[in-house]
């Protein structure tokens, strides 16, 4: 696997994972209204996930075409 | 009979009815009833993948999280669109490595990779074990649901009955196609009765969405952050952890025709890169359940579960809350059907291990009909603790991840055959043990301290077979037939 592909998966896995580490992310407070660990969850886990595929696509994490076709 | 549970009833029967219709033809064997014979398109394959969001824990015991625990409740937001993270890479593989071999299901491709009978055969009892209470919740969460919004007992053993009936009926008949066909109308129909719900509650008991986290800040703020206790930040990292670990890479058996069944791996790729925006629709429900901690005493929704349906019985009226429990049994039902094909295909091929495509179907019919009926009793006669069923469920198949990783080469396994039986028995017996004697980790998930156990196993027998007798791997998978 390349390591581009690697770092790709990593971050927003890493940054989800050990966020609530951070005592900013874990504290019962409120970010544009929300609970800060909801905003922190929402941002890396699909906002940061989805743009991490569409990166995927582009560098070689896609499977090849000719995998299709199970027929 | 109240409005609510004749609308209720009538839903359960248009469910069973569009798996009914899911059919296209007579079943030709194993392959087409639990794959689809590999020809699901783009949506199907979507709305299958989807479908496994919403299930009666995320309706249920995700709400009843939030109202009894606050903020934690989100590591359900974080391990969903990770998954499909993981997935994006591993399930293309998955599906080649399936389509070249034959493989309708897990058992069968650590089966066929390993060249090992035992290891596909513990797999599958190991799967069968644990997916038992994952259909045993799936069915007393139906009950649940109906009574909690009827208001009464009786109702709930009769939706059961009814619903685990129809579920047995379309399944037999149309396999995993019968699910797909369910899955269309269970996964619109949930996203249109949570928003309308979500409303329902949000204006009813806050003045609006915005509004409930600003009274939750003023009247119980600790929910707000991770606190010291049950639900720390250990227990939230390594749930999610084993999460996404178990999901990411395939460890739940009833998964996989989701994967296998579609046309091509692209297919599957592009549409693990939308799951995520649809994930976000989880935020309903455990926006809901704070909700529930402004709006509900401690003993009004019981030990939690009851929360969305206890709220939304005053916010809505009884036609429509009649809609909403339509939608819940939709939860219910649906991942029961694929949870009865994964399980009915893989004791026929892979515990009793009959030879011949028409023989393994028609046991697999036949363990259709034994297997709800087991879950069934179980669901009349069980407790009602969904959360915590769904997390043993977890812990334990997550221990299966160290054997389908070393076997993602088309080659061959990395590791020899019983070192993953050896470590999948030790991860499972630590996941035991842990879970069922008084011994004490804190708030670790005990499948993160199994998996570490199993990994530990898994390289010293794979050590000692190298070294003993240099034992060759199997380098040449085989095929079991059915679809190429």
């Amino acid at each position: 696997m390349k390591p581009a592909v690697v770092a790709v998966v990593v971050v927003p896995l890493v940054a989800v994972l050990f966020g609530p580490l951070i005592p900013a992310v874990r504290a019962p407070e409120l970010f544009l209204g929300f609970p800060r660990l909801l905003v922190w969850t929402v941002f890396w886990g699909i906002v940061v996930t989805t743009v991490a595929m569409l990166v995927l696509e582009r560098i070689g994490g896609a499977a090849d075409e000719d995998e299709g076709d199970g027929q | 009979m109240t409005e609510t549970m004749i609308v209720a009833i009538f839903g359960m029967i248009a469910i069973g009815v569009f798996g009914f219709l899911g059919r296209r033809g007579p079943a030709s064997g194993v392959a087409e009833w639990t794959v689809a014979s590999r020809k699901f398109g783009a949506v199907t394959t979507f709305f299958l993948q989807a479908g496994e969001v919403f299930t009666t824990f995320t309706f249920l015991g995700l709400t009843g999280l939030a109202y009894a625990t606050g903020v934690p409740a989100v590591y359900a937001l974080g391990y969903i669109p990770l998954q499909y993270l993981i997935l994006y890479l591993v399930a293309p593989k998955l599906w080649t490595i399936s389509r070249d071999h034959g493989y309708v299901g897990q058992p069968d491709f650590l089966a066929g990779q390993y060249r090992s009978k035992v290891l596909g055969c513990v797999a599958a009892v190991m799967g069968f074990a644990f997916l038992l209470p994952y259909l045993q919740l799936q069915i007393t969460g139906l009950g649940l649901i109906v009574q909690l919004a009827t208001g009464q007992t009786g109702s709930a053993t009769l939706s059961m009955a009814i619903g685990t009936l129809l579920v047995v009926g379309f399944v037999m008949w149309a396999g995993i196609r019968g699910v797909a066909a369910t899955a269309y109308l269970k996964d619109i129909l949930m996203v249109v009765m949570l928003a309308i719900t979500a409303i329902a509650i949000f204006v009813h008991y806050t003045g609006g969405l915005g509004r409930v986290f600003d009274q939750v800040a003023d009247q119980a703020p600790a929910m707000l952050g991770l606190q010291p206790g049950s639900h720390d930040i250990i227990w939230f990292i390594t749930n999610l952890g084993i999460s996404v670990i178990g999901a990411g890479f395939a460890a739940f058996p009833y998964t996989w025709p989701g994967i296998l069944g579609a046309r091509s791996a692209r297919i599957i790729q592009r549409n693990f890169i939308v799951q995520p925006i649809y994930a976000l629709c989880v935020v309903v429900p455990i926006s809901i359940g704070f909700v529930g901690i402004l709006a509900l005493d401690k003993t009004a929704a019981g030990n939690g579960n009851g929360t969305l349906l206890t709220l939304a019985r005053d916010a809505m009226p009884g036609w429509l809350l009649g809609l909403l429990v339509v939608a819940g049994i939709a939860t219910a039902m649906v991942p029961s059907g694929a949870l009865l094909v994964a399980m009915s295909s893989m004791f026929a091929r892979n515990i009793v291990q009959v030879r011949g495509d028409k023989q393994q179907y028609w046991l697999g019919q036949v363990m259709v009909v034994v297997t709800a009926l087991i879950a069934l009793l179980l669901a009349i006669q069980g407790s009602n603790a969904l959360a915590n069923l769904a997390l043993l469920t977890f812990s334990g198949l997550s221990q299966l991840v160290p054997s389908i990783v070393a076997a993602l080469r088309r080659s061959g396994p990395v590791i020899h055959a019983w070192s993953a039986v050896a470590g999948l028995v030790a991860g499972v017996a630590v996941v035991a043990m842990l879970t069922f004697t008084s011994l004490s980790v804190g708030t670790w998930n005990v499948g993160v301290i199994g998996l570490g156990v199993n990994i530990v196993v898994v390289a010293i027998v794979e050590a000692v077979l190298r070294a003993s007798r240099g034992a060759p791997l199997p380098h040449q998978p085989v095929s079991t037939g059915g679809v190429a």
